[in-house]
């Protein structure tokens, strides 16, 4: 087959196609699309984060001042605020960044470029030392303190420590690095799991383009 | 400009221009299904995108930027062509032999098309297009000099592919 005829064969396969008129454009335009643009997925992760994480935020701060015995709620309650406060205010940050993020105009190899440094920014592939070490860890300790102190009922903060066995305590510093250390791969297979195979495909695209040049 | 304003400018641009989303999605996704899904989300990126059109370039010219950069971008999962469906035509098409053939090679030639990388389509829909060499290199990025080079290995690469679809090579 001639290129000409390819062209016109392939011009032809349009000419049956239905023109949407002004008013089915607008009903189209109302309706939306769930994107599946990584820059579109990942802002959707973000908002789900904060929809998720706010009620739970202050859920947990009701649920500190009222089964919290005084002595306990001036430690803990600032703690929790401060702690879930900053969690928050980082997946915020992030998605307040991202959110007005529209599909660029740019031509298609320094926009697929951008597209995939924007992913490699807004995506924690490789977790920091900060949340590995840090934060994953302070979580598990916290959690399980609010537990024992809720439990503790009347007792002072400082008895609980005194009277809790050695035994008691081994075992949450336990649960702190097996908790750790599962959830820190865990979360980096979401990570991989709902973002790198699409990074790498966009990569794969973008080295194509770069073969062009060649 | 207002919102209402902006939103009839971009309606009325769109309904003139609306065979680039067909071209782009067609050239994209090989399933009814998936054009469709792929149609609609290049028409909300474009309307999300148009308060960035700076009308210094032409609409056409932006908006294929945008619907490339919106279907280059989208995650679809490895589509397989699946060779046997170039006979495989369904049974109630009309049994006027020159519409059958017609649909046979416009199917042939799609299935062509789709075994082409992602570079290669944008380049080569453009230039079925009618779009210049100069306005190829505003859209893609790629010189214009290399334009005229990968146009031409595009073309012998389309043409070895039909001919192996075609004998079943």
């Amino acid at each position: 087959m001639e290129f000409d005829e390819i062209k016109n064969t392939w011009k032809n396969s349009f000419k049956n196609t239905e023109i949407l008129n002004k008013e089915e454009l607008e009903t189209r335009l109302k309706i939306g699309s769930k994107s599946n643009t990584a820059l579109n997925k990942i802002k959707r992760s973000y908002r789900f984060e904060l929809i998720l994480g706010i009620p739970m935020f202050l859920g947990i701060i009701i649920c500190l001042f009222i089964f919290l015995n005084f002595s306990y709620k001036i430690y803990f309650i600032p703690v929790a605020i401060l702690f879930l406060g900053w969690t928050i205010s980082f997946t915020w940050r992030n998605y307040y960044r991202i959110r007005k993020t529209v599909i660029s105009s740019d031509q298609l190899k320094p926009a697929l470029d951008k597209t995939i440094r924007d992913i490699e920014k807004y995506v924690n592939f490789n977790m920091s030392s900060f949340a590995k070490f840090i934060i994953i860890p302070f979580s598990f300790a916290f959690g399980m303190l609010m537990g024992l102190s809720v439990a503790a009922g009347e007792k002072d903060f400082a008895e609980l420590f005194l009277t809790m066995e050695t035994r008691m305590v081994v075992k949450m510093i336990l649960i702190m690095i097996i908790g750790s250390a599962f959830m820190i791969p865990f979360s980096q297979y979401i990570n991989k799991r709902l973002y790198k195979q699409h990074l790498d495909k966009l990569k794969s695209y973008l080295k194509e383009f770069e073969e062009i040049e060649k | 400009m207002t919102k209402l304003n902006l939103k009839e400018e971009f309606v009325s641009l769109i309904e003139k221009h609306q065979g680039i989303i067909y071209k782009v999605s067609r050239m994209y996704c090989d399933k009814e299904e998936c054009q469709q899904d792929l149609f609609q989300d290049i028409l909300v990126q474009l309307w999300q995108s148009f308060p960035t059109f700076n009308r210094q370039s032409k609409f056409s010219t932006w908006m294929y930027r945008v619907a490339l950069n919106t279907a280059i971008a989208q995650f679809r999962k490895d589509q397989k062509v699946n060779e046997d469906s170039i006979s495989d035509l369904p049974a109630h098409i009309p049994e006027d032999e020159s519409y059958k053939e017609k649909e046979d090679r416009i199917e042939l030639v799609q299935k062509a098309i789709n075994k082409l990388n992602n570079a290669e389509k944008a380049i080569i829909m453009l230039y079925m297009d009618d779009y210049s060499y100069e306005e190829i290199s505003e859209i893609s990025g790629i010189s214009v000099s290399n334009v005229g080079v990968k146009i031409n290995r595009i073309k012998t690469k389309l043409q070895k592919i039909l001919k192996e679809l075609e004998y079943g090579i």
